[in-house]
């Protein structure tokens, strides 16, 4: 029985190991490779080398490069602007969503994450991004 | 560019008084104090004119100073001998009057630094001086009681010439005390001051060598004066007229500069704020993420067998962190509403929508207990105003239905009473509330005991936070209940949110 | 324009100066022109004079010569009508007088003589000598001299007024606007603009001068929304600020009661967690194998950590709230550090540190409250534990006359300059901390420096990066009998 995530690679970004190792769990539980950074800069990088199917991307990370700065790295490196990316993010202000959003996210996942919500919303971007591609 | 035509034109007119000298010294001496008299008096005007918005006291003093430098130059012009116009007073009178000028200068030049950022009243200086100078006048031209400059024949005299450098050392205390005080000047006004004292102190020292009153000692000193005036001029004129900031406005300059200053502080502290407020709200969910997580991860078997008395334990420690997280966002829900932080993002939005979206989750729960969930929300309606907010109330009310009701069924009714209001009610068959509980209802934390075997779930804040969001929405909740036989919560809101009625539920909230 | 004691508007100045040039202008002129006038006329004098005599002496040369004695008596005569003519006196060949004639009311004193011979071809028949007065020509002198230079002065006056009222059109009058408009303006009228548009060089002067002030105008404006946008933005955030310690702490009417409640109803669960969670890895409830051990060893940090993180902010609320209470009693440093060492030790030992620590044996007993002084403590040890991974620990406790110093010395990672006075902040782990995956509240030296300078003590680090750091705070002595 093939795995819905099979083949597909997700880049989780988060500066707590605690937080990637969840969503490697969840994930890689129904077949995603997951793939993991801790800081922006590495983000930038393994996207790069890696070419993930969909990014997670913390929005708060520490050093120089925030979650929402990675975001518009990435989306400004034309082989990488396709990719959706979800941010993750512990507020439920709306105007962080919002900018979230402009900043190029293609959706947010709510922290504390929802063990159940998370692998559909994967599955639904990843759609959505190869539907229009 | 413009430099050197102001220096060679300078030179131009330094040229041709020479070459008037030469013609008629008289005619010359006429001139290069005329000019001086000219710059003295226009000095005088602008400081007085801005006296009252030139903070700066000493050019304000020095403004109505030199008024009288002029006036008492002007004597020594008319004075000079040739002119014939004073008779019978001899060359020294001349000399006189200008020893008394320059005293008059050098002495204010200093004493205006006693003024700098204090109180100055411009009429009672201008008073002084008057009297000072009309002193000086009489004492040379009527008592004859100021000491003798020249002697035919002979010369200066020492009186004059140790005046000379009595003045000139004044004027040099002038200059230290300009540097001292370098921060209240603008810096092009404060070169200029300098040049031109120091140019002063020059012609000072040049005059106290002269011979006779047409020798070249004396064109020399002149020369100096009329370029130490010129400086004086370009100083204080120039910058008066054409970069008023530097001079008159430099109080307004000064206020732009602090307010600047202050908003920078200000937005820091503001930055600083926001930083603390999303760090408690993100420090206190993170750990939850992991909590909540990695215990849903191993209820679902992703790590390996559970057994039974682990699964219970597990649920248990998952609902703990899920009822954690709905208080932590409650407690942090009140606050912002209680500071009138909270923005409305108001949207349009169908009622039966989210009637629907309420009532969904909820269904299992209640067809598990055995309770008919019904809506009678009549189709078409729209509600613009912000959807979350009015979700969460709702989500509320219908979940604390669920809740408290074991049999029977719980009805959400809607309906439109006039023109601009919602009325929303949510009616349970479930176990009431007494009388003497009904006050504490909307209080936070004070959860009423519905039966003393069941664990209390909730926060005890959900109807103080959703009275508090019905406030926010310009709209209200009540509650009718009858113990034992159900209760009816209603909730009303207006169908559009207007901005007027949020700044008025907020002041009144 | 009043005019007082002083001139004192640049117009009068000018008027002044105008007057004062047409003055000396005219002075001048005139010593010119009366010299002129005087060199002219008094020239034509002496031309007329010599004239005169000479064609009278024409005239009478034929008379003498028929001894006409009587026509010479009428042409003198008349000849005495000449303006300039004051005596005439004929006399014959010999020098004896034929006819004298003469004005009345002439003094010989200014009088010019001519002598002249009275001949016609060679032959002498006597001599003239005619007495010209000066009075006519000086008259004449006076009166041509005022007229020139009344002319003159009367054309300068005209020329001057003509200036004066150019200037003030094109100078005076915009000089005045600016100066009235500029006395106006301030912080409040910066509205006002000068109203000058000529094309000189006051055109420019007021165009500039306009456009600065319309740009201070903007700013001033934008500035002054942007700070009270600000200052509204602040107070909206220290409301919501001091909102969350008021729920904390409770601002509600049953404050404590609230504040029980809260405590309560934030420990309850987490610590249900924390005991299930305790007990499943422990085993008790069945196997768990490595994976699951993991899960739950993370669920369980994080649920302790949480626990400190909200028993930090409500020990920080209670404290800004003022909640806080300190209870003063005296102590000894020996109890302090028993109560705190042990528990260090062991955690120095499990990284395989040193702990030492020193104390003067006959060292005083503070009077502070010695609850928070430890929890202080420990949180600068359990800090310098944590992020030291090799090397000592060290205690050092000093007396002054002044306080009780506690500092403590590690060899750990050290702290960058610039964070030194970040770290007594809320929320803020510096550096490394969070990339090695320290744990930690960030609350804990915020809430010491708290407790610390609510004694009335200081709290402050030293550090070297790389090297270690030292920290350091103190408890003042404070007189033991006031209570």
């Amino acid at each position: 029985m093939e795995k819905e995530g099979a083949g597909k690679k997700i880049l989780v970004v988060d500066d707590r190991e605690d937080s990637r190792r969840l969503v490697w769990k969840v994930l890689g539980y129904r077949g995603y490779e997951v793939i993991e950074a801790g800081t922006g800069e590495d983000a930038i990088n393994m996207a790069q080398s890696e070419l993930p199917a969909l990014i997670l991307m913390d929005i708060r990370l520490p050093g120089g490069i925030d979650g929402l700065e990675a975001t518009r790295r990435i989306k400004a490196i034309p082989q990488l602007a396709h990719i959706p990316i979800l941010a993750m993010t512990a507020s439920v202000r709306p105007e962080d969503m919002h900018q979230a959003l402009n900043e190029g996210c293609s959706g947010f996942v709510s922290k504390p994450i929802d063990i159940d919500e998370l692998p559909k919303q994967v599955a639904e971007h990843i759609a959505r991004a190869s539907s229009t591609a | 560019m413009r430099k050197y035509t102001t220096i060679v034109i300078g030179i131009l007119v330094l040229f041709g008084l020479y070459l008037t000298s030469l013609y008629s010294f008289l005619l010359f001496h006429s001139l290069v104090e005329l000019f001086s008299i000219v710059v003295a008096c226009s000095i005088f005007m602008i400081a007085w004119n801005s006296r009252r918005l030139m903070d700066n006291n000493y050019l304000l003093f020095i403004g109505i100073a030199y008024l009288f430098i002029g006036g008492l130059d002007l004597m020594h012009t008319l004075g000079y001998p040739g002119m014939s116009v004073f008779q019978g007073y001899g060359t020294t009178l001349s000399t006189q009057l200008w020893i008394a000028t320059r005293y008059l200068e050098s002495l204010s030049l200093l004493i205006a630094f006693f003024f700098l950022g204090r109180r100055m009243r411009p009429n009672l200086v201008f008073l002084s001086y008057t009297a000072i100078v009309s002193l000086v006048l009489v004492s040379i031209f009527y008592w004859n009681v100021f000491p003798l400059t020249f002697v035919e024949g002979v010369g200066l005299t020492p009186f004059k010439k140790i005046s000379e450098y009595i003045i000139s050392l004044i004027l040099l205390g002038s200059v230290v005390l300009l540097l001292r005080n370098r921060r209240e000047f603008d810096r092009g006004v404060l070169r200029l001051l300098i040049a031109a004292i120091i140019t002063t102190i020059g012609a000072e020292l040049f005059f106290a060598f002269y011979i006779n009153a047409y020798g070249f000692s004396n064109l020399v000193g002149h020369f100096l004066k009329l370029i130490s005036f010129f400086l004086i001029y370009k100083a204080i004129i120039e910058t008066g007229l054409t970069k008023p900031y530097n001079l008159l406005f430099r109080n307004l300059k000064q206020n732009e500069e602090q307010l600047e200053q202050a908003n920078v502080r200000l937005q820091e502290m503001d930055r600083l704020k926001s930083v603390f407020l999303a760090s408690t709200s993100h420090e206190l969910r993170t750990p939850l993420n992991s909590i909540i997580g990695f215990t849903g991860i191993i209820l679902q078997g992703m790590s390996g067998e559970v057994n039974e008395e682990q699964r219970k334990q597990l649920t248990m420690v998952k609902n703990s962190a899920s009822h954690l997280l709905s208080l932590i966002n409650d407690v942090l829900d009140i606050s912002k509403i209680e500071s009138g932080r909270v923005e409305l993002s108001p949207e349009e939005f169908s009622l039966d929508d989210l009637v629907r979206e309420v009532v969904e989750p909820l269904s299992p729960t209640a067809s598990k207990k055995g309770l008919e969930l019904m809506t009678e929300v009549p189709a078409g309606i729209t509600l613009f105003n912000d959807k979350r907010r009015v979700k969460q109330v709702l989500m509320n009310l219908v979940s604390n239905a669920v809740k408290f009701t074991n049999q029977g069924s719980v009805k959400i009714t809607a309906r439109v009473p006039g023109e601009d209001n919602l009325e929303v009610r949510v009616i349970d068959t479930g176990v009431g509330i007494k009388k003497e509980d009904m006050d504490k209802l909307f209080q936070p934390f004070q959860q009423i005991d519905v039966s003393p075997t069941k664990k209390s779930e909730g926060t005890g804040l959900g109807l103080h936070l959703s009275k508090k969001l019905a406030d926010l929405l310009s709209g209200d909740i009540s509650a009718k209940s009858e113990y034992g036989r159900g209760s009816e919560f209603t909730f009303t809101m207006p169908l559009r949110y207007e901005e007027e009625q949020r700044n008025e539920a907020s002041a009144g909230g | 324009m009043k005019r007082k004691l002083r001139i004192r508007t640049i117009r009068g100045k000018i008027l002044l100066s105008i007057v004062i040039v047409i003055v000396l202008c005219v002075v001048f002129s005139a010593f010119i022109v009366s010299q002129v006038v005087k060199d002219r006329l008094g020239e034509k004098y002496e031309v007329d004079k010599m004239a005169a005599t000479e064609s009278l002496s024409y005239s009478l040369a034929p008379v003498l010569d028929l001894y006409d004695y009587k026509q010479v008596e009428r042409i003198i005569t008349s000849s005495l009508t000449y303006e300039n003519i004051a005596y005439i006196t004929v006399f014959d060949r010999g020098g004896i007088l034929i006819v004298s004639a003469a004005e009345q009311n002439v003094s010989s004193e200014d009088l010019d003589i001519e002598k002249y011979n009275i001949t016609s071809n060679d032959r002498v028949f006597g001599s003239i000598e005619v007495g010209f007065s000066r009075k006519y020509i000086d008259e004449q002198i006076q009166t041509t001299t005022v007229a020139l230079i009344s002319g003159l002065a009367g054309f300068l006056i005209l020329v001057g007024l003509a200036l004066f009222t150019f200037i003030n059109r094109s100078v005076i009058n915009p000089l005045g606007v600016f100066t009235r408009t500029v006395k106006e303006m301030d912080s409040e009228n910066l509205a006002l603009r000068v109203n000058i548009h000529s094309e000189d060089e006051l055109g420019t002067l007021a165009g500039s001068f306009n456009r600065m002030a319309g740009d201070l105008e903007k700013s001033h404006r934008a500035l002054k929304k942007a700070h009270s946008e600000l200052e509204l933005k602040v107070e909206e955030r220290t409301k919501e600020l001091v909102e969350i310690n008021k729920q904390l702490i409770g601002a509600s009417k049953h404050k404590s009661q609230f504040l029980a409640n809260m405590s309560h109803e934030l420990r309850t669960p987490l610590n249900s967690i924390i005991g299930y969670t305790k007990l499943m890895l422990d085993g008790l409830e069945g196997d768990i194998n490595e994976e699951q051990q993991k899960d739950l060893q993370t669920v369980y940090t994080n649920s302790k950590h949480l626990l400190e993180l909200i028993n930090g902010l409500l020990d920080l609320s209670r404290i800004e709230a003022g909640k806080t209470v300190l209870s003063y009693g005296t102590f000894t440093i020996s109890d302090l550090l028993s109560e705190v060492i042990p528990a260090i030790e062991q955690l120095a030992r499990e990284k395989g540190l040193t702990l030492t620590y020193s104390m003067a044996p006959n060292i005083g007993h503070p009077y502070a409250d010695q609850a928070k002084t430890k929890q202080v403590l420990m949180n600068i040890l359990g800090n310098a534990v944590k992020f030291t991974n090799e090397g000592s620990i060290k205690l050092n406790v000093v007396e002054t006359d002044k306080d009780f110093a506690f500092s403590v010395t590690d060899t750990g990672i050290g702290i960058k300059e610039e964070d030194l006075g970040v770290i007594f902040d809320s929320f803020k782990q510096v550096g490394p901390a969070q990339i090695a995956g320290y744990e930690g509240t960030g609350l804990g030296l915020a809430i010491s420096k708290q407790f610390i300078e609510m004694q009335g003590g200081r709290i402050w680090a030293e550090s070297e990066l790389g090297k270690g750091s030292t920290f350091t705070f103190t408890l003042p002595k404070k007189k033991v009998a006031s209570s």
